[in-house]
């Protein structure tokens, strides 16, 4: 093959502008001195929308840019994006699992570009020591979640003639007036959930944890100090078995409860005909459950008319340790140590954010402040919800969500649902748990 | 801006491997012929020898490495042997995960050339209209994504409470033929029926992959030669058995294999419909547990040589074929 040589150097220079062209265009520059900053989560939709909005208005009067990036593998994203090197400068962690297994990936600690201890001064004990690992805070929560709610609807309350259980005693005589009257079942439980089937129940065996056990055993139960196989853990799965796998509890059983999806087991509680249409009073979920509803329900919360649907605190039984709330958060971590990125963790763990209009047009938000003014949450379920975490005196973030994946993401959930479901022991399950704990070295 | 940018990097990048190969040319066409004749293969094949070996040699070798380290609890991973190997053929429920993959493994390839021979030959002796009629509706399910699948099937499955009206398409029939109890079919997995009822939906889909090579097949095979077998006194059975099947047998092998090697790899279906739970994990799905959910890339990786051993024979054996189906050429 013969080409000329001129034509040859004319391809050779060619080529050669095209590489240094795209090589320019390709690069995105430093990071240092740039008022932009990043944010990925794992929220999307309109949720981002109104975050995406209320930071935009902050970010204004400081003169920063701020980008939020919603996906929803945000969890497996994070993971390769980080340990490939192109890190976000925040990311917002649903799961305190996963923030903790990237902090030798370059994060910051929040000591660092904040004063850890003022700004959580006004929060539930227990919150700042989530993402905490050897002292030092790598996440704080800019949102958090109450799991320990007991959605009903009171229209069907009061038809029946039931009124909101205040203690432990009176949701058990409640519970059993249900059962004996044959009016419907007392609890919607549904504990299947697309690719995470078992976290529900994982959620019902925490609340009594917590409650029964205290925070320093619960914590304790999270790092494995305390075993599965202990006598907290099956006090705590007695508590759960006498209520919802009681005879007649729960329409079905524990097979129906293992095959029904959590989101799609509250509609029941909004249907009327009593046992014969499954029928069923109270559901205990977290405060995201409300978006799982049905269209007309959802309206009705849109509009904040609770005529249809409220919420009430799960009692603490009265031989139990600590009044608990039980919840999780989305921690705030970052991955840059630059002014814009610590005004911006500043602003999303402090008590001003949300106030640029988040809290009003999300509705699910909460912040972890307890001084966060009430004025500023536009439904009745968000007032609930703060009432819920200042009155009880410890806020315990979801234990499987800080275990070690295996268990929390794994075996908790694989056995508890077999124990769900009749095809495990309670005994068999939490021996299984104990003994897929990952060896600590 | 970012169009022009693609535009010039891929004229630029197609410039510059051209101008490569150009220059490797010019510089072979300098030495004597003989050398030339021996080092021009190398050229033209050089640049794709890299690649594979950048993309397919290299990762590899650096899951076997990573299969090695061990992970705490804090994602920091150091130098642990076989750790991850022991720890995963010390749990009961991996030796499950591999009792599963091999039934996966032995019945869905299996499965899937039946059923694609046999409506391939009921199809072929259809009027050509009915034909092709029959077999769209055979060949749809290709259309559809493993995941859409899951959920069309999952409704199938459905469990509802007893007394209340069965929505699931299984359980309707079920409870209206025998009058019996719903049966929670996902979470049962006695004999492995919950693993059964997953393998269906793989053969559902690829029912029609296997139908359209083995029909094609079928018609190839001479009409002499089933016509002498007739002859010959060769019933049905006997010109289907003796007189065609010989004929297609590395039609059906390349089939069965392809089939083996997707279930080998089988992920979505066993996510979408149990997560792997009530004994219906399989391999792919644990890779995916351990790398995301579990955070242990090492036991990821280590998943991941186990099932890259398991593939290498039926590969081989593949290669093989192929070659004797050349040689016969």
């Amino acid at each position: 093959m013969k080409l000329s040589r001129k034509i040859t150097a004319a391809i050779a220079v060619a080529a050669g502008a095209a590489i240094a062209l795209s090589g320019c265009s390709g690069s995105s520059g430093g990071n240092s001195g740039s008022t932009t900053v990043t944010i990925s989560g794992a929220f999307t939709g309109a949720q981002a929308t109104a975050f995406q909005a209320d930071v935009s208005a902050w970010a204004k009067t400081q003169g920063l840019t701020v980008k939020y990036n919603g996906s929803n593998s945000f969890q497996t994203g994070i993971v390769t994006q980080v340990k490939g090197g192109q890190a976000p400068d925040v990311a917002i962690f649903p799961q305190p699992g996963v923030l903790k297994s990237l902090i030798s990936n370059n994060m910051v600690p929040l000591d660092d570009l904040i004063n850890v201890k003022s700004v959580t001064s006004d929060e539930a004990q227990g919150i700042p020591d989530i993402a905490k690992v050897n002292g030092k805070t790598y996440g704080l929560p800019y949102s958090i979640n109450v799991k320990s709610l007991v959605w009903y609807d009171p229209a069907a309350f009061k038809a029946a003639g039931y009124t909101v259980p205040t203690t432990d005693a009176e949701l058990m005589a409640l519970q059993n007036k249900i059962i004996s009257s044959g009016s419907g079942y007392p609890w919607c439980v549904g504990i299947a959930s697309q690719g995470s089937n078992g976290w529900p129940m994982t959620d019902w065996l925490e609340e009594y944890v917590l409650r029964y056990g205290g925070l320093t055993q619960y914590n304790d139960w999270i790092t494995h100090k305390v075993k599965f196989d202990s006598p907290l853990v099956k006090k705590a799965a007695a508590k759960v078995e006498s209520m919802i796998f009681a005879n007649g509890a729960v329409d079905g059983g524990g097979k129906a409860m293992a095959s029904t999806d959590f989101g799609a087991a509250g509609n029941n509680l909004f249907i009327t005909g009593g046992k014969a249409k499954g029928q069923c009073f109270m559901m205990r979920q977290g405060t995201f459950i409300t978006g799982f509803f049905p269209k007309d329900i959802q309206a009705q919360i849109a509009k904040n008319d609770t005529t249809n649907v409220n919420a009430f605190t799960l009692p603490t039984p009265s031989d139990a340790t600590t009044s608990g709330t039980l919840g999780g958060g989305d921690l705030v971590a970052a991955f840059h140590n630059t002014p814009a990125v610590k005004k911006v963790v500043n602003y999303l763990v402090g008590k001003e954010f949300g106030t640029h209009g988040y809290a009003k047009q999300w509705t699910a938000y909460l912040s972890a402040h307890n001084t966060f003014p009430e004025a500023q949450y536009a439904s009745p379920f968000q007032k609930v919800a703060q009432n819920a975490v200042k009155q009880s005196k410890v806020f315990g973030f979801d234990a499987s969500d800080q275990m070690p994946g295996a268990v929390g993401a794994g075996t908790e959930w694989t056995n508890l649902t077999q124990w769900t479901a009749g095809q495990e022991s309670l005994d068999d399950a939490l021996k299984a748990i104990d003994a897929s704990w990952p060896a600590t070295n | 801006m970012q169009i022009l940018s693609v535009f010039i990097s891929v004229v630029g990048g197609l410039a510059v491997s051209f101008l490569i190969y150009l220059g490797l040319n010019f510089i072979v066409s300098k030495t004597n012929t003989r050398w030339n004749a021996r080092l021009l293969p190398y050229v033209f094949l050089g640049p794709v020898l890299l690649l594979i070996a950048v993309f397919l040699i290299v990762p590899t070798v650096l899951t076997v490495y990573q299969s090695l380290l061990k992970t705490d609890q804090y994602g920091l991973q150091s130098f642990g042997g076989l750790t991850n190997y022991v720890s995963l053929f010390t749990t009961g429920s991996f030796l499950q995960t591999l009792l599963n993959n091999l039934l996966w493994i032995i019945v869905v390839p299996a499965l899937t050339v039946i059923v694609g021979l046999a409506v391939a030959t009921l199809a072929d002796r259809m009027g050509p209209k009915r034909e092709k009629t029959f077999k769209s509706i055979i060949f749809l399910p290709m259309a559809i994504s493993a995941i859409a699948a899951s959920s069309i099937w999952k409704f199938v499955y459905y469990y509802s409470a007893p007394g209340q009206p069965q929505v699931g398409l299984l359980n309707g029939i079920w409870t209206g033929l025998t009058h019996a109890q719903p049966v929670s079919w996902l979470l049962n997995d006695t004999a492995h029926l919950n693993s059964f009822l997953l393998m269906v939906v793989v053969i559902w889909l690829n029912a029609g992959y296997a139908m359209v090579l083995l029909s094609a097949a079928i018609k190839a095979v001479p009409e002499e030669t089933i016509e002498a077998a007739r002859i010959d006194g060769a019933n049905e059975r006997q010109a289907f058995f003796r007189v065609i099947a010989p004929q297609i047998r590395t039609t059906i092998v390349a089939v069965f294999i392809t089939v083996l090697i997707t279930v080998m790899k089988l992920f979505d279906i066993v996510f979408a419909m149990t997560n792997g739970q009530f004994n219906t994990n399989v391999l792919g799905m644990e890779f995916y547990n351990q790398f995301f959910s579990f955070n242990n890339p090492g036991k990821a990786s280590a998943v991941v040589v186990i099932l890259i051993l398991a593939v290498v024979p039926v590969i081989v054996y593949q290669v093989r074929t192929y070659r004797e189906q050349e040689a016969l050429r």
